[in-house]
């Protein structure tokens, strides 16, 4: 497993070096210079713009690497009502994979606990697919 | 003696990558208090307590100030001084937009206010202390002289505070109220400018971030001890007006906690560690924060639920659609 991010203000950038540390040295890079390799399995963290819209370097990115998409958290802004961290709803179902958490900016303590619980599990056990066609 | 030659705007070749989002997401959200009909809420006026319009009342005065002044003052300062065409097309832009907040405020005094208030509570906002303190510390840093990175970057610090967290002491109630279902015309416009400042605060943050890289690890630490200097007595000062604005609706707590929450999304949007603990906020304010609008007429439909429209031509697709080729045969 390993952690993929897009960030445009340092936020979402933050909040994956955070996770990474937190759960114990998981590796984690930006969708511009670190993709994973074919079918490896990450969690993808992006943030919002527009009106929810995913970002286009997000878009680009799952373009050619959604196979190992295992779940997503998405920032933005609670100014936004509805659409606030709505690119991490979009990706959800259009992936179909769980929206593992939605912060307000750079997310709170909790958020990062319960992100970082949730990387935890999907090393450990049933996470981990290397060589099986899942 | 030769000149430098002046040169023209060059949006194909943009001097970053995001100005050109951000000065396309003003034009596609702009919008006039014009458009939001307010004779509801003159008739739900009436029925508030003389408490309540107080505090709406000069809630709403404090901000059409910090708006005057940002619109004034701190976007034309910034853009005389940030380099780059299009970035300063950008924050000309948003002067703009904080002018046309101040007329929003200054349109809902005259929808609800007789002529006599009205003149009592822009008197109020020239005898504020605590309005004119802050004002006051924020225009000196605008005015300071030091244009180093340093200098540069503390006037965007001072621009983002005013944006992410100073207005929200006058933001909370007719957010409340429109949580609440009162005010709610009133309510689209404060969650118009809300959405304008969100985007504000962003922008002049991610051209702050540049500069605090710009300085060397002293002058980094430096500006961190400035600006918690500045925040903690910018805070205080806040609490204090919160105090007399909100004391006697019984709202001077909530109010506090809705400023820290917002003071964590600036240091957030500023690349910094947040100052205070995480704490939640009323959810009738977040509820005000996402009431849709009912009084916007299709064509101008804005705001955080609608996108402008756009035009794209006829194509035979669409008219294959509705007279296809062959006829449609009865599902049995």
């Amino acid at each position: 497993m390993r952690l993929v991010f897009d960030s445009l203000t340092g936020n979402v950038r933050r909040f994956a070096l955070a996770v990474s540390r937190e759960a114990g040295g998981v590796p984690v890079g930006s969708v511009r210079d670190a993709p994973p390799a074919p079918g490896e399995p990450f969690l993808l963290l992006t943030y919002t713009f527009g009106q929810g819209e995913v970002p286009a370097s997000t878009a680009a990115f799952l373009r050619s690497h959604a196979g190992g998409l295992r779940g997503v958290v998405s920032s933005g802004s609670y100014h936004w009502g509805e659409n606030f961290g709505r690119a991490g709803d979009r990706i959800a179902s259009e992936f179909r994979v769980p929206l593992v958490a939605r912060l307000n900016k750079g997310g709170t303590v909790s958020d990062r606990e319960q992100v970082t619980r949730w990387v935890r599990s999907h090393l450990s056990g049933g996470g981990e697919t290397y060589g099986t066609l899942d | 003696m030769t000149r430098t030659p002046f040169t023209a705007t060059n949006w194909s070749e943009p001097e970053d990558s995001f100005s050109v989002t951000f000065y396309e997401k003003y034009t596609s959200q702009l919008w006039f208090p014009e458009e939001i009909p307010l004779s509801n809420d003159a008739i739900v006026w009436k029925s508030l307590t003389e408490a309540e319009r107080w505090t709406y009342m000069h809630a709403s005065a404090g901000l059409n100030a910090l708006d005057t002044l940002q619109g004034e003052v701190g976007m034309p300062a910034l853009r005389g001084l940030v380099p780059g065409h299009i970035r300063k097309a950008t924050l000309q832009f948003q002067g703009m937009m904080e002018d046309i907040h101040a007329r929003s405020y200054s349109l809902m005094n005259k929808t609800f206010l007789s002529t006599t208030e009205e003149r009592a509570v822009f008197a109020w906002v020239e005898a504020q202390p605590q309005l004119q303190f802050k004002i006051a510390f924020i225009g000196d840093v605008f005015a300071d002289p030091d244009t180093s990175d340093f200098g540069l970057w503390r006037k965007m610090v001072v621009s983002c505070m005013l944006e992410t967290a100073l207005f929200y002491s006058g933001f909370y109630y007719p957010l409340l109220m429109a949580g609440q279902g009162r005010m709610v015309s009133a309510g689209e416009i404060f969650n118009l400018i809300i959405l304008d400042e969100a985007v504000h605060g962003v922008y002049v943050a991610l051209l702050a971030q540049e500069r605090f890289e710009a300085l060397n690890d002293a002058q980094q630490a430096e500006a961190l001890a400035w600006f918690d200097g500045a925040l903690d007595t910018l805070y205080r000062n806040e609490l204090a007006y919160t105090d007399t604005l909100y004391a006697r609706v019984g709202l001077t707590e909530d109010v506090g906690r809705f400023i820290r929450f917002n003071f964590n999304i600036l240091a957030d949007n500023l690349g910094l560690e947040r100052r205070f603990p995480d704490e939640d906020i009323n959810p009738v304010v977040l509820n005000g924060i996402r009431t849709r609008g009912t009084t916007h007429d299709f064509f101008s439909a804005k705001g955080s639920s609608y996108a402008k429209l756009n035009v794209e031509p006829l194509a035979d697709e669409d008219f294959a659609e509705l007279w296809p080729e062959r006829p449609a045969v009865a599902h049995d």
